[in-house]
């Protein structure tokens, strides 16, 4: 092991840095924007609706996400009706795969956090919210959506840690993240050990940082109770 | 609203769950202003009536009509109530995210699309009708059973309700937060509001009902002013109802 070849390692990793933060986070953006409608509509009263939106995450949570991407990469080409379309410039970037690919596999698991979260508020409060005359839409918006995201901000925390952990599988479709940069470098010197210990430690302290974001949130969120007594 | 003169009108009501009947021909009028207490064993029917009437429970058949609006079999105009007809619930059902003041001002704000500064006014109002304006910013989870019951029957008076139905407001509380409630539901009674509470607090009953009305198997039995209610009871369900319930 070289001391050296790890410290012009890192500049060299820390150059897919900006790659991994972007795909993190438009990952999980996009993430959380399907998961919604996808756990409205698995929890809806029509079979015709629950269906198609259950079938759709078994088999996102059943495969894995690196055969999730390729389908993406090589097979949206075959689809003429992906080419032709205005998309197509869009969806041929390697990086737009990449977030698409690993965003709606966190939409999927994102889905059912939330699913099992809706479960959660009592129905008791949502008929005192129809006799006081709410419509449907206001008690999902005002009562029940702010109390599922505050329940499911734990394990969302986790969720933006696994999309950023999966965001690596980009460099197998030439995305220069940060492993694809590791990867590159390791090319060049052949020390594998230096420099992937040095994409392990950077992947971690990014890890820690969201963490300790979402605990934040969770703190500056939380109901109070009689525990944390107001002013 | 003028061919009829009740402000809770219901019909041959009746309610099946999936073969079992829990509600078998119930009529029922209830002039405005009138209180009416609700009572009977558990199992009778009680709490799927009055959530029939408050349009929380589909029905199999009959006539619902309060405060002018008719109620659709299947409930589906639901809306048309408008937080009209106020319930008061066995759990409280406070929204736990919100504070005492957020509780009570919501519906009226998003439904009325009233004035913030009116609702407010409006709810700290009702806040200190009801005991607990000093308490308007805590939170649900952090006040006792008693304080929550408050809020609740603040929450519904803010939608300036017609009607007000309590499903045994003070079943879930500790005995020595019943009295702090049921003061509270008195002086609403002494206001003129017309209310249907579901409850077993005799002295209660006989303070503020005008009817006493007893129901067994999801069917009325009988009912009257409380005098004769309570001390010449017909029926022999209701003479053994009364005999449990005084010894417990
Ligand atoms: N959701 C339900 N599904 C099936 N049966 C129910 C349901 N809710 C109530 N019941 C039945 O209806 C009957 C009346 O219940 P309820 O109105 O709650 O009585 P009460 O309030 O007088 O105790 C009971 O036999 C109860 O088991
Ligand atoms: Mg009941």
């Amino acid at each position: 092991m070289s001391f050296e070849i790890f410290l012009t390692a890192i500049p060299i990793v820390l150059k897919g840095l900006w790659l991994t933060l972007l795909i993190t986070f438009c990952a999980f953006l996009l993430g959380q924007i399907v998961a919604l409608p996808l756990a409205l509509l698995a929890r809806a009263r029509s079979r015709l609706l629950r269906w198609p939106v259950k079938t759709w995450i078994f088999f996102i949570r059943g495969s894995p996400l690196l055969v999730q991407l390729f389908i993406i990469y090589f097979g949206m080409g075959e689809v003429d009706a992906i080419r032709n379309s205005v998309f197509w410039p869009i969806l041929r970037e390697p990086l737009n795969c990449a977030i698409l690919a690993v965003g709606l596999n966190s939409g999927a698991y994102s889905a059912e956090l939330l699913r099992g979260g809706l479960r959660q508020i009592p129905v008791g409060q949502l008929e005192a919210a129809r006799v006081l005359g709410m419509s449907g839409f206001h008690a999902l918006t005002r009562i029940t959506l702010p109390q599922v995201y505050r329940n499911v901000l734990p394990v969302t925390g986790n969720e933006i840690i696994l999309v950023m952990k999966g965001s690596a599988l980009a460099s197998a479709v030439t995305v220069m993240e940060m492993t694809g940069a590791a990867r590159a470098f390791v090319s060049k010197t052949y020390a594998p050990f230096e420099v992937f210990t040095v994409a392990g430690i950077i992947y971690l302290v990014i890890g820690l940082a969201l963490s300790q974001l979402f605990r934040g949130i969770e703190r500056a969120t939380a109901i109070p109770s009689s525990a944390t007594e107001t002013s | 609203m003028q061919n009829n003169i009740y402000m809770i009108d219901v019909q041959g009501l009746e309610k099946f769950y999936g073969t079992v009947r829990v509600l078998d021909n119930v009529n029922l009028s209830v002039e405005k202003g009138e209180k009416i207490v609700l009572c009977g064993p558990s199992g009778s029917g009680k709490s799927t009536l009055i959530r029939c009437i408050s349009g929380l429970e589909a029905r199999s058949k009959g006539k619902i009509r309060v405060a002018g609006h008719d109620l659709e079999t299947d409930c589906r105009n639901i809306g048309d109530y408008r937080g009209e007809v106020g319930m008061v619930f066995q759990q409280f059902n406070l929204f736990p995210h919100l504070n005492v003041l957020q509780n009570v001002m919501m519906a009226p704000r998003l439904v009325r699309n009233q004035e913030k500064a009116t609702v407010r006014e409006r709810s700290m109002a009702l806040l200190e009708r009801v005991h607990i304006a000093n308490r308007a910013d805590y939170y649900p989870e952090q006040l006792s059973g008693g304080q929550q019951q408050r809020v609740a029957i603040a929450r519904a008076l803010c939608m300036q309700p017609k009607v007000m139905l309590f499903d045994e407001p003070t079943s879930a509380l500790d005995p020595e937060m019943v009295q702090e409630v049921l003061d509270v539901m008195i002086a609403l009674a002494k206001s003129g509001m017309t209310m249907i509470v579901v409850t077993h607090e005799m002295g209660f009953a006989r303070t503020v009902a005008d009817r006493v009305i007893f129901m067994d198997k999801g069917q009325i039995v009988e009912g009257g002013t409380p005098d004769t209610f309570f001390d010449y009871p017909e029926n022999d369900r209701t003479k053994e109802f009364l005999r449990k319930i005084q010894h417990s």
